[in-house]
């Protein structure tokens, strides 16, 4: 008998240890001890603490996909232009989404279905009367470009919040449509509305591999930046050489750049990275003027040369486009050309002839694995498409708290913590007497216990989290309040205080049981149903009930059962 | 120390008493929901609430430096001498139908220039875009911009690209309006707390998702409670929930407090604090169900079940009570309508689990008799 009760005890003497160590990522100063991160990363404040923006995107999934059957159109004249199919007209009905073709009655119809419709894989005929031919998106194309547009919004906002320099940012998607963005410390509102809410900018400019600035600093270079040579060609067949820097310390390699660029040229840079997790930024001397833009892009995506089993990228473009790119290709043959979006050069490929007709292949680099070059080749195709057909997207909330509002929220809630608990822990002691003051215990080692819990699950303590809290410690003496009256009870009917102490408990247990089960269901629901700071408060409520049942069930039975022992019963007062 | 010990209060022979008082409250909150209705925060209406810090002014100060801003209420904030709440339905300074107006007076002055594209976001609000077939005059664009009273930066950030000439017309954004207008007007040391800006489109979803938090969590409830207790005590239990989640609310509406994410979280946890007494007192009536000793009849039984339990109900109630006042009284404005609700909530759960859940249940327990008594 004794046995399992020391047992009890050194599980709770275990888990108060373990509980302790959970703590002390919280408690320490984690840059003071780097070995505190193997525990967890402690808890983390949220932003009506530690003050911030907090936006959340909506992306207009159904826009995305009219404008691709838009883009459609246009691709699909082209099209029967190229293939001579004569027809009268081509409409979208963006809404439905539908597209109608009106061919001619002259017209090669089995040509059309066979060049023009299944050419384009995503789109099939559902139906027709007389020349007038209905096409539609297949479904599985338009899930593509819905979930597809979430990931664009989402590496592109990345990038564009990178720039902010902030420490813990968060882009993350919420729901099926929407984006979560969470910028601590941050607090110039329109700033960041700006650089969220901008359009992609989706840039093909010429690399001035004629020009050669940086090779006049070779022996004068500052610390960190190197110079490596590059190699050209012009379009004559002459080979070009000249000089670009690389860094690993963007700031400084920007400064270094500044001003060194000659007329009508700028630098800009591009980030590679390592599989180390490290990155390095490499100088590109650009023509300032750009010839296409994403907008006469309409499709960019991932092919494998089956022969050579190498992935590329294909591009197609509009009219327009097409037109502009025979030009541009025809002018700089064997030049690079890079492709920048948002200012940052993505990849420069080479100009390898004049391209015509609207549709170009981007070979990518062969020195890489297979599956090195895939991923690039993905990478490359999102950033096109990314800038080509940016899904719109708007703004649905925003909420920023300053910094000085979240630590006058702290101080508000410690206060509140502090005060109900010695309220609590008073009114106990003198309710109860001795057994108040185990009952005390408990609420502490609760305490401990849910703030543990929190360490452990990564959860965010926000303000209404710490409401939380301070409602557990009301709450929390509820289970021995049961166990106590119940005893009371017992003693009145006779029983000796061994006797009743028992059937207190055992009594207790299946009202508290079913008591503090439902209180958890709502609880949970509640965690379900909200975000950010309601989450936070259904957190701790939940952490609340569960370690409140277990110290007031569990912990205080195991003292009271020592108390005996120590034939400390005589000065048990209920 | 003990308060409360043997009592014999008959709780269950005043239930009609007691019913009518509880039904008439429950009516009145939702007549009040329905006709008065509740004063959504701007998370479920949709809107802006800005919090700011001016030294040495008042109400009346700032609200004549903003009236340009069209409707916008005003007020102290709860507790401060030098912090005032803004909220107004606006979420961006530009209206889309100020833009259009733009766009059609540059399409006047400019006659021999096609416009190829124009874009506007009135959520963000943050520029206006046009892309032009010909350069125009930038300065002639920003008049034009500020005629029609769109709130320019200054900045017009010109690209070409091939033929389309590319104007993007900077605007400022609400937040930076009123605090530029008023560190202008007011006090230069005019300070943000906090802004909080939901979308029109989130306000009525998020609206949605909090009834259906609380519908999932009244059925998730009545299931357990049939499944762990006898039917006949879920009902009891439900009504005594909507009792206290009607009256709560009612009194939202009646007070015009601002209803927010926060205090439909305090709804849920009044719904299972209130059910976690009606348990407990639920759970002495199931102990004592068949106990002869415990009374005659059944009403009798759970008369005496509510008088064992009384002491505890009340003291549980009791410390929650204390550290919410405490709550009331210390966690400051942002905290204030939750601790409120969940303040009052306490009382009136506590009422119904002693006066509402117990009794309905000897009601049900006569209306299966009096049905069997009639099949036989």
């Amino acid at each position: 008998m004794d046995k399992s009760w020391n047992v009890r005890a050194i599980f709770v003497g275990l888990l108060i240890v373990v509980a302790t160590i959970m703590l002390l990522p919280t408690v320490l100063n984690r840059t003071a001890h780097p070995w505190l991160e193997k525990i967890n990363d402690g808890i983390s404040l949220g932003l009506d603490l530690k003050g911030g923006i907090h936006f959340v995107l909506n992306v207009d999934v159904d826009k995305a996909v009219q404008d691709k059957v838009e883009r459609r159109v246009d691709e699909i004249t082209m099209r029967l232009d190229e293939n001579k199919i004569k027809y009268s007209k081509v409409v979208a009905d963006p809404v439905a989404p539908k597209i109608y073709v009106t061919l001619d009655p002259s017209a090669d119809v089995s040509k059309f279905k066979k060049e023009v419709v299944d050419y384009f894989g995503d789109i099939k005929e559902i139906g027709n009367s007389g020349n007038v031919y209905t096409l539609a998106l297949r479904k599985k194309s338009i899930d593509f470009i819905k979930t597809n547009s979430v990931e664009q919004a989402i590496e592109t906002l990345r990038s564009r919040i990178d720039e902010l320099g902030l420490k813990e940012p968060v882009v993350e998607k919420q729901g099926k449509t929407s984006i979560l963005i969470q910028l601590p410390g941050y607090k110039d509102i329109d700033r960041a509305r700006r650089i969220i809410g901008q359009t992609a900018q989706l840039q093909f400019k010429i690399e001035a591999e004629d020009k050669d600035p940086l090779s006049a600093y070779a022996n004068n270079l500052p610390a960190g930046i190197t110079l490596l040579p590059a190699r050209g060609q012009t379009a004559d067949g002459s080979l070009l050489t000249y000089k670009y820097a690389k860094s690993k310390d963007k700031k400084a390699l920007l400064a270094f750049l500044k001003g060194k660029a000659p007329k009508g040229t700028e630098f800009l840079l591009e980030e590679i990275d390592y599989a180390n997790g490290e990155k390095e930024y490499r100088s590109h001397l650009l023509y300032k003027k750009s010839y296409i833009t994403g907008d006469m892009l309409t499709d960019a995506r991932v092919s494998i040369n089956q022969q050579r089993n190498r992935p590329y990228v294909s591009m197609a473009f509009d009219r327009n486009g097409a037109r502009i790119f025979e030009q541009v290709t025809g002018k700089f043959v064997k030049r690079k050309m890079a492709i920048v979006l948002d200012n940052k050069v993505k990849s420069a490929p080479v100009i390898q002839t004049k391209i015509a007709g609207g549709h170009a292949v981007i070979t990518l680099n062969s020195m890489k694995s297979f599956n090195d070059t895939l991923k690039e080749a993905k990478d490359l195709a999102l950033v096109l498409r990314a800038g080509s057909l940016p899904a719109p997207v708007t703004f649905e909330e925003n909420r920023t708290v300053g910094p000085s509002l979240g630590q006058d929220s702290i101080a508000k809630g410690k206060l509140s913590i502090e005060i109900g608990f010695l309220a609590v822990v008073i009114f106990m002691v003198i309710y109860y007497g001795t057994a108040g003051l185990i009952a005390n215990i408990a609420l502490l080692l609760n305490l401990l216990f849910v703030l543990a819990g929190m360490a452990m699950l990564g959860a965010t303590l926000t303000f209404p989290g710490i409401a939380g809290i301070v409602l557990t410690v009301g709450m929390a003496v509820d289970a021995n309040v049961i166990i106590f009256e119940r005893i009371r009870e017992e003693l009145d009917m006779g029983k000796g205080v061994l006797k009743a102490l028992e059937l207190g408990y055992d009594k207790a247990f299946s009202a508290i049981f079913d008591a503090n089960i439902t209180t958890a269901l709502t609880a949970f629901i509640l965690w379900n149903f909200g975000s950010g700071p309601i989450r936070g408060f259904a957190i701790t409520l939940l952490l609340g009930i569960l370690s409140s049942m277990f110290t007031a069930v569990f912990v205080t039975r195991v003292i009271f059962h020592y108390m005996m022992k120590l034939d400390f019963f005589r000065k048990l007062s209920f | 120390m003990r308060l409360i010990k043997n009592t014999n209060v008959n709780f269950v022979g005043n239930f009609k008493l007691w019913a009518t008082i509880s039904a008439t409250l429950v009516v009145l909150g939702w007549l009040l929901f329905l006709f008065k209705g509740l004063n959504y925060g701007v998370d479920f209406a949709g809107g802006t609430e800005i919090q700011l810090e001016v030294n040495g002014i008042n109400t009346n100060q700032l609200r004549k430096s903003l009236k340009d801003f069209g409707k916008i209420e005003i007020q102290k904030f709860e507790g401060k001498d030098n912090e005032f709440l803004i909220r107004m339905k606006n979420i961006s300074v530009a209206n889309p139908k100020q833009v259009d107006n733009f766009i059609s007076k540059v399409k006047a002055t400019f006659s021999d220039v096609k416009i190829l594209k124009t874009h506007f976001d009135s959520q963000v609000g943050d520029r206006v875009e046009l892309w032009l077939s010909q350069s125009v005059d930038k300065s002639k664009l920003e008049k034009l911009a500020k005629e029609n009273s769109l709130p320019v930066t200054g900045t017009i950030e010109y690209s070409r690209v091939g033929e389309r000439h590319i104007y993007k017309i900077m605007l400022q954004g609400l937040t930076d309006k009123i605090m530029t207008t008023v560190r202008s007007k007011l006090s230069k040391n005019a300070k943000l707390m906090r802004v909080e800006l939901v979308g029109p489109k989130v306000g009525k979803r998020l609206r949605v998702d909090a009834f259906e938090a609380i519908i999932y969590s009244l059925i998730a409830i009545l299931i357990y409670i049939a499944f762990r207790f006898n039917y006949q005590f879920a009902p009891g239990a439900v009504i005594a929930l909507i009792h206290d989640v009607s009256i709560t609310v009612g009194v939202f509406s009646l007070f015009s407090i601002p209803f927010d994410l926060t205090i439909v979280a305090a709804l849920l946890t009044i719904v299972g604090y209130s059910l976690n007494d009606t348990i407990v007192v639920y759970d002495r009536i199931r102990e004592n169900f068949n106990n002869e000793k415990k009374g005659k009849t059944l009403a009798d039984r759970i008369n005496k079940s509510i008088n064992e339990t009384l002491s505890r109900t009340l003291l549980t109630s009791l410390t929650t009570l204390i550290v919410l006042v405490i709550l009331l009284i210390f966690g400051g404005g942002i905290i204030r309508g939750f601790a409120f609700a969940m303040t009052f909530g306490v009382i009136v759960g506590t009422y119904s689990s002693v006066f509402i859940a117990s009794p309905v249940t000897i009601l049900i327990d006569n209306y299966m008799k009096s049905k069997k008594a009639k099949t036989a």
